[in-house]
C-alpha cells in the first residue's frame, strides 16, 4: 500500500471538503474558488463541473448548493489513518491534549487496530511531560489561546523559585520543541505591550478571565520587537551535506537569503529572536568548521569566547 | 510547481533564478511554524477529474447509503457513465477492491460497506480536542504524513458539522519535515516488517535483496534509515536513497528472529552510522564542568542520544559506548566549552581539538575581513 495515492489527491480532497462544507452552509463562487486554492487547485471549475454533471451539485444565482437527492459520498478513515491514531495515542503528549474519557474512548475505538511496527527513534533523552500546570492547566491554556482570552496564573522564576507570583496575560501560543520535548508558553501582556516566553513548567493555577480584545497583529508586532536588528550571515562550505545540515539544524530560524558565491561556497542569512541567541551559538558549534559565522560582530565575538573557553578546557 | 505556487503563494515572488532554472522559495514564519505544509506535497497525486473523480464519488455515495454488492455498485456507476464500450464491471470491481485494500471499505460476504467511521462518534468538543492533538502530532511525531491525512479527515468532519476550525495555537520548533517524501517508502517497508517479508529494494546504483528488520528516524535531521539483514550481514541504509520497494516472500520465524538479533546487536550502539572503525564498540568519556553555565547541564542531559551522565567522587562524566565515536562529535563539539573529552581507544579528543582550532581561525579571519 502506498501513502502517495489518489485518495489523498487534491481533486478528491477538495471535492470531499466542498461537499462537507455545503452540508452546513451555502458557498459563493468566490468562496469555493478560495477553497480550491487552499487545496492547490488553480480553478475550482475542474472539479465543480464534473460534480454538477454527476448530480451532486447545482448552480444557484451566486454559488453552488447540494442537490436534494441521494446520499452524499464520504471517505471514512483509511487503515493507515486508523493505525496512526492507535500509535499516536501512545505518545505521552496525548495525555496533555485529550481528556482521560476521550483518550479511553479513542483507545476503545482503536482496539484491535494493528499499530504500525514501532519506529526506533534516534532521539535525545528529552524532557518528561511538564508536571505543571498539569493536563488540565495545559488544556486551559490551549483554550485561552484559541479564544484569545486573558488568564490569571501563578508563576515561578529562576530567582524566585520558592515564592510564587501572580500575573494576568494572554497566552498567545504554546511552543514545543520536537527535538528535546520542551514546552513554553508565549504570553502577551497587553498593559506593557510585550511578550514573555515562559517555561510551561513554571506556570500553575491557571484561570480563564475573559476576552482579551487583543488582535494577532498586536502580538506579532511585539514579537517583531524581539528580533535582533542584524541578521546572522553564515558562510557554508559544500562539503558532506553541510548546507543541508545547516538548514536542518537551524530549522527554526527565519531564513532570508541563500546566495552561492563560488562553486563550493554559499552565504546563508537568517533573522533570529533575542531569546535564541545562546542556542544559535551551540548550533554553530554543532555544525563545525564547515560553517563560518560572518556577522553580526557581537555574536561572532561571543562565538570566539566560547571557542577560547573550549580550547582551554 | 503549480501546487507549490498555489500552496505557498509567496514562493513565486521570492523565487530565485539560477542557470536557467527557477527555485521557488517560501518563507518560514515563527507564527506559522505549527503548520506542516510539506506533507501537503502528497496532494500532488493525479486524479482524472472527468472520469475517475465522479465515478469514485458515486460509488462512495452509494456505499454511504447502504452496503452494496459489486453488481449494485456497477449499476449505480453505469447511470453516470457515458462510455458504453467500457467494461464497467471490471472497472468498478477494481476500484472497490482497491478501496478495500486501503481500508476504506469492509467486505461482508458478497457486499461491501464503508468502514466504521470513528470520527462521527465523537462529540463536538471531543472532535475539536482531537483536531488539536492531531495537528500537534502531524508536526512532531514520525511518521507524520499519515497523521496529516488524519488531520484532514478530522478537520473535514468539523466542516461537515458546520463547526469553525480551532485557531492554530501551537508553535513547533525543530519539527524537521525535509524527508516527508521518504515516508511513502517508509510505509511500504513498515508493512513488510510487520509481515516479516523480504524485500527487493532498488536504489540509484542497482537493486539488493534484503530482510528489513526495523526503521530508525534521526530526530535531529528528520532522516529515515532502514536496518536490514543482507547477504553481507546487517546493514543500515538511508531511505532517501531508495527508489522503490518490491516485496519478496515471507521468511520462517526462526530466520527472522536470528536476523533481528544480529541487526539489534550490530546497531544497538549507534545512531545512523554503519561504521565501526575499531571492530567493536569503544568507550568515550568526557569530564563535564558546567560551573560557568548553570542550568546548561540539564540541557546537555536532554540532548544526549547515546550514553549517559555519571556522577563520581572526582566529578561528573559523560560516558558512552559506541560503534563509531565520530557520531558523538557534533554533540560534544556543541558543548565543548563545558567538557573535556578524555583520551581512549579513539581519536575523538584530537579531532574535536582540530575542529575547534579551525573554527577559531575561521572566526578570526571573519573578524579581520570586517576590520579591513
Amino acid at each position: 500500500m502506498k501513502l502517495f495515492n489518489k485518495y489523498q489527491s487534491r481533486a478528491l480532497q477538495f471535492a470531499l471538503d466542498l461537499l462537507a462544507q455545503l452540508q452546513s452552509t451555502a458557498l459563493s463562487t468566490s468562496q469555493i474558488q478560495a477553497l480550491a486554492q487552499q487545496w492547490g487547485l488553480d480553478y475550482a471549475d475542474q472539479v465543480i463541473q464534473p460534480l454538477c454533471r454527476a448530480g451532486f451539485l447545482e448552480q444557484t444565482t451566486d454559488g453552488y448548493r447540494l442537490t436534494a437527492d441521494g446520499t452524499l459520498p464520504r471517505l471514512p478513515l483509511s487503515a493507515a489513518e486508523r493505525s496512526t491514531l492507535a500509535a499516536l495515542l501512545q505518545i505521552p503528549e496525548s495525555q496533555l491534549f485529550l481528556e482521560p474519557a476521550l483518550w479511553e474512548h479513542l483507545a476503545a475505538l482503536c482496539a484491535g487496530t494493528p499499530a504500525p511496527p514501532s519506529v526506533q527513534r534516534y532521539a535525545p533523552a528529552g524532557e518528561p511531560l511538564p508536571q505543571h500546570p498539569g493536563p488540565e492547566g495545559f488544556r486551559t491554556l490551549l483554550k485561552a489561546a484559541q479564544r484569545r482570552w486573558l488568564i490569571r496564573y501563578t508563576y515561578y522564576t529562576r530567582d524566585h523559585q520558592t515564592v510564587p507570583r501572580q500575573a494576568e496575560a494572554l497566552p498567545w501560543k504554546l511552543e514545543y520543541s520536537a527535538y528535546d520535548r520542551r514546552w513554553w508558553v508565549i504570553l502577551y501582556d497587553p498593559g506593557q505591550a510585550r511578550t514573555i516566553k515562559a517555561r510551561l513548567d513554571n506556570l500553575e493555577e491557571i484561570r480563564l478571565l475573559g476576552p482579551s480584545g487583543v488582535e494577532d497583529g498586536e502580538v506579532e508586532a511585539a514579537m517583531d520587537r524581539l528580533l535582533e536588528p542584524e541578521p546572522v550571515v553564515l558562510e557554508v562550505r559544500r562539503t558532506r551535506g553541510t548546507l543541508e545540515r545547516c538548514f536542518l539544524v537551524l530549522e527554526n530560524q527565519l531564513f532570508e537569503r541563500t546566495r552561492q558565491v563560488s562553486e563550493d561556497c554559499f552565504y546563508v542569512s537568517f533573522r533570529y529572536y533575542r531569546f535564541d541567541r545562546s542556542e544559535i551559538l551551540r548550533r554553530l558549534l554543532y555544525l563545525g568548521p564547515g560553517v563560518r559565522l560572518i556577522s553580526p560582530p557581537d555574536l561572532r565575538e561571543a562565538l570566539v569566547a566560547l571557542l577560547d573557553q573550549a580550547l582551554e578546557a | 510547481m503549480k501546487l507549490i505556487r498555489a500552496l505557498f503563494p509567496d514562493s513565486d515572488q521570492a523565487a530565485l533564478w539560477r542557470d536557467g532554472r527557477k527555485y521557488p522559495r517560501f518563507v518560514r514564519t515563527y507564527e506559522g511554524s505549527g503548520e506542516n505544509r510539506m506533507a501537503d506535497s502528497y496532494l500532488l497525486h493525479a486524479l482524472d477529474t472527468e472520469t475517475d473523480l465522479p465515478e469514485l464519488l458515486i460509488l462512495l455515495g452509494a456505499l454511504a447509503a447502504s452496503p452494496r454488492t459489486l453488481e449494485q455498485l456497477r449499476r449505480s456507476a453505469e447511470l453516470h457513465c457515458d462510455d458504453e464500450e467500457a467494461d464497467g464491471y471490471s472497472r468498478v470491481r477494481r476500484r472497490i477492491l482497491e478501496l478495500e485494500q486501503y481500508g476504506y471499505l469492509q467486505r461482508q460476504g458478497r457486499t461491501f460497506a464503508l468502514a466504521h467511521d470513528w470520527l462521527r462518534q465523537l462529540e463536538n468538543e471531543e472532535l475539536e480536542a482531537l483536531v488539536q492533538f492531531v495537528r500537534f502530532a502531524a508536526g512532531t511525531a514520525y511518521p507524520r504524513v499519515a497523521a496529516s491525512f488524519l488531520r484532514r479527515s478530522a478537520e473535514r468532519e468539523m466542516h461537515r458539522r458546520g463547526l469553525a476550525l480551532p485557531a492554530q495555537s501551537l508553535l513547533l520548533r525543530h519539527n524537521v519535515s525535509a524527508c516527508v517524501f521518504d515516508e511513502d517508502i517508509v510505509w511500504q517497508l513498515q508493512e513488510l516488517i510487520a509481515a516479516r517479508r523480504g524485500a527487493v529494494i532498488t536504489m540509484g546504483r542497482g537493486s539488493v535483496e534484503c530482510l528489513p528488520i526495523a526503521l530508525r528516524i534521526d530526530m535531529r535531521l528528520g532522516r529515515w534509515y532502514v536496518l536490514s539483514m543482507e547477504q553481507r550481514g546487517p546493514v543500515i541504509r538511508r531511505v532517501s536513497g531508495i527508489r522503490s520497494v518490491k516485496q519478496a516472500p515471507a521468511v520462517p520465524p526462526e530466520q527472522w528472529q536470528e536476523a533481528q538479533q544480529a541487526v539489534t546487536d550490530r546497531f544497538a550502539r549507534c545512531g545512523c552510522s554503519g561504521a565501526m572503525p575499531a571492530g567493536e564498540p569503544v568507550l568515550v568519556r568526557a569530564r563535564l564542568n558546567f560551573s560557568s553555565a548553570p542550568g546548561l547541564q540539564n540541557q546537555f542531559a536532554r540532548e544526549i542520544r547515546l550514553g549517559r551522565i555519571v556522577e563520581r567522587e572526582d566529578g561528573i562524566y559523560y560516558e558512552a559506548e559506541v560503534n563509531d565515536p565520530l557520531e558523538l562529535l557534533p554533540l560534544l563539539r556543541s558543548y565543548a566549552p563545558w567538557l573535556r573529552v578524555l583520551p581512549g581507544a579513539h581519536t575523538l579528543d584530537q579531532r574535536l581539538r582540530e575542529d575547534l582550532l579551525l573554527m577559531r581561525q575561521a572566526a578570526e579571519g571573519a573578524r579581520n575581513e570586517t576590520i579591513q
